[in-house]
């Protein structure tokens, strides 16, 4: 019988490994300014927006991840500024973008109608066809997210605490709050590949909410996050290549488990809850 | 007062006919004030009359939509680098219980804008933080996270994030809301006490006058527009305090009688 180790002989499996890897050290780090400035519904709302991007890419003709990290960007930035500038909370602001442009997804497969099965690979990722232009171009992704977070890391701690205080201090908190949106944008769009369009907010989500319940710290959330994210990639990938079950659907069932496991072990629990 | 304080030191803080309008209502109108180095403010009035909206003029959140703000000679969103010698506590902020962050953690937020991008902080900043909360007596408290402190620990790290660099003005909104009442009277004194020894500017927004009048070295009375500005003892006994508070008139006559002790410089009344 075939294991999974086995098939890393091959260069699809290879590269599947190595965007999985690239994909979850961004995912979790960004995860963790997801979870401190409350923005799980901004990479879930940006993520499906994503819909709309991947069919104007398939139905224009030029590269649907291409096209859908332009309407994920214009998501997150119409998100920010719809919030700022406004009458209504950032929850409706996301709730109005991410529909209106999954509705520009369903309409235009509705016209073409002739690309289901490419369109079935994004929306469920394929992590397995990642080709090597794609991994390259995963790897400047994440080169360009985690050199914003970086660089701008403890100024984005502040403002992730309190925007207002931070700005006054001379911190250019809006600019960073947008900066924010848009790497969860770039983030997305590289989730997709791995865990598609329906499942890539699982990514941004659940890792830093697993080391939340274990640590009380943002050092140890970040560590926690990281690894969550690494071994919910590499063991997804492993169970879904043994047992032939879809990898996108495999590794977010694997970071539910690691997070529910988390919740029942967590120290934190108010008591009788 | 021409933007000048007493003695021609330049004011720290200058505002000269500031109106504000919000969403289509006047909050403010023709405010003029100024206030000289080293004093202590109390920006009294009643709820709504537009207190916080002021220090949100001073600290350039709000621009005024008439008149002119200067702070340390600029407007404040002009002050650059010079952003670095305000600090700001804002009104009382409950974070959740499970922010994932120590008390040292708060206050070293407050040192970012000094750091410089991409750095790390060195053993200078960790000495400046662990130097204000022994200051602010926290000293014992610097690992605890910030969701378990008391309403009045919190307060006291709020103020240490915003004096953790060289802070020349400090602005706090409602600073003893959610702290009990022995813990007040510390608050002030340890306001007092960073105002002595390190020369701060200090602007304090309250609703409640009694302990406010006995550590501030001026009043400033806002319902709107700015009612009287003065003395402590002056303010309290002025009739324009009455009118500014309206209903709430007797509770001040029955407050004149004691608490106006705190002895300092008058100051000009600007109306």
């Amino acid at each position: 019988m075939t294991g999974p180790f086995d098939l890393l002989a091959f260069d699809f499996m290879q590269r599947a490994l190595a965007a999985g890897l690239l994909v979850s050290v961004l995912c979790s780090a960004v995860s963790l300014f997801v979870l401190l400035k409350r923005m799980a519904f901004a990479g879930i709302g940006i993520s499906h927006a994503a819909l709309g991007g991947v069919s104007l890419g398939l139905f224009t003709g030029v590269s649907p991840l291409g096209a859908a990290l332009g309407v994920c960007v214009a998501a997150a930035v119409g998100i920010g500024l719809i919030t700022r500038h406004g009458r209504m909370g950032e929850d409706t602001a996301i709730g109005i973008l991410s529909t209106t442009l999954m509705a520009l997804g369903v309409v235009l497969v509705g016209l073409a109608g002739t690309y289901q099965g490419e369109l079935f690979s994004y929306l469920f990722g394929n992590i397995l066809a990642v080709s090597p232009g794609q991994l390259t171009a995963l790897g400047v992704v994440a080169v360009l997210v985690l050199g914003f977070l970086a660089l701008f890391f403890k100024e984005l701690l502040f403002v992730a605490f309190d925007e207002e205080v931070a700005q006054v201090t001379g911190i250019p908190a809006r600019v960073l709050y947008y900066g924010l949106l848009v790497a969860i944008a770039f983030t997305v769009v590289a989730a997709i590949q791995v865990v598609g369009v329906i499942l890539a907010s699982a990514l941004l989500v659940i890792p830093a909410a697993v080391g939340q319940q274990l640590a009380t710290n943002w050092r140890g959330i970040l560590l926690i996050s990281l690894g969550t994210g690494v071994l919910s990639v590499v063991a997804g990938l492993a169970l879904s290549a043994w047992w032939d079950l879809a990898s996108g659907g495999t590794i977010v069932l694997v970071l539910g488990a690691l997070f529910f496991s988390a919740f029942l072990l967590s120290p934190h629990r108010r008591p009788g809850s | 007062m021409n933007g000048q304080a007493q003695d021609g030191v330049a004011p720290m803080v200058v505002l000269n006919g500031v109106d504000l309008v919000l969403e289509g209502r006047e909050v403010l109108s023709g405010i003029t004030f100024s206030l000289a180095p080293g004093r202590f403010l109390g920006l009294i009035g009643p709820n709504g009359a537009g207190k916080t909206s002021c220090l949100k003029v001073i600290l350039g959140l709000y621009r005024p939509t008439r008149g002119t703000v200067r702070v340390l000679g600029v407007p404040p969103w002009e002050l650059g680098r010079k952003a670095h010698h305000i600090g700001y506590v804002p009104q009382r902020y409950l974070p959740e219980r499970w922010a994932p962050f120590s008390a040292f953690d708060v206050v070293m937020m407050g040192r970012s804008c000094c750091i410089g991008l991409g750095r790390r902080p060195s053993r200078k900043d960790r000495d400046a933080v662990n130097d204000i909360l022994e200051r602010l007596e926290l000293g014992g408290l610097a690992d605890h996270p910030i969701g378990s402190l008391s309403g009045g620990q919190l307060q006291r790290v709020m103020i240490a994030r915003a004096m953790c660099r060289k802070t020349h003005l400090l602005l706090l909104d409602e600073p003893t809301e959610g702290v009990d009442l022995p813990h007040q009277e510390q608050l002030y004194r340890l306001l007092k006490g960073l105002q002595m020894e390190r020369g701060l500017t200090l602007i304090t927004v309250s609703h409640d006058v009694s302990m406010l009048s006995g550590y501030a070295d001026e009043l400033a009375c806002i319902n709107r527009t700015l009612h009287v500005h003065g003395h402590p003892r002056e303010v309290l006994e002025s009739h324009d305090l009455g009118r500014a508070y309206a209903c709430e008139f007797d509770f001040f006559s029955h407050h004149r009688q004691g608490h106006a002790h705190h002895a300092g410089h008058s100051h000009d009344h600007e109306h």
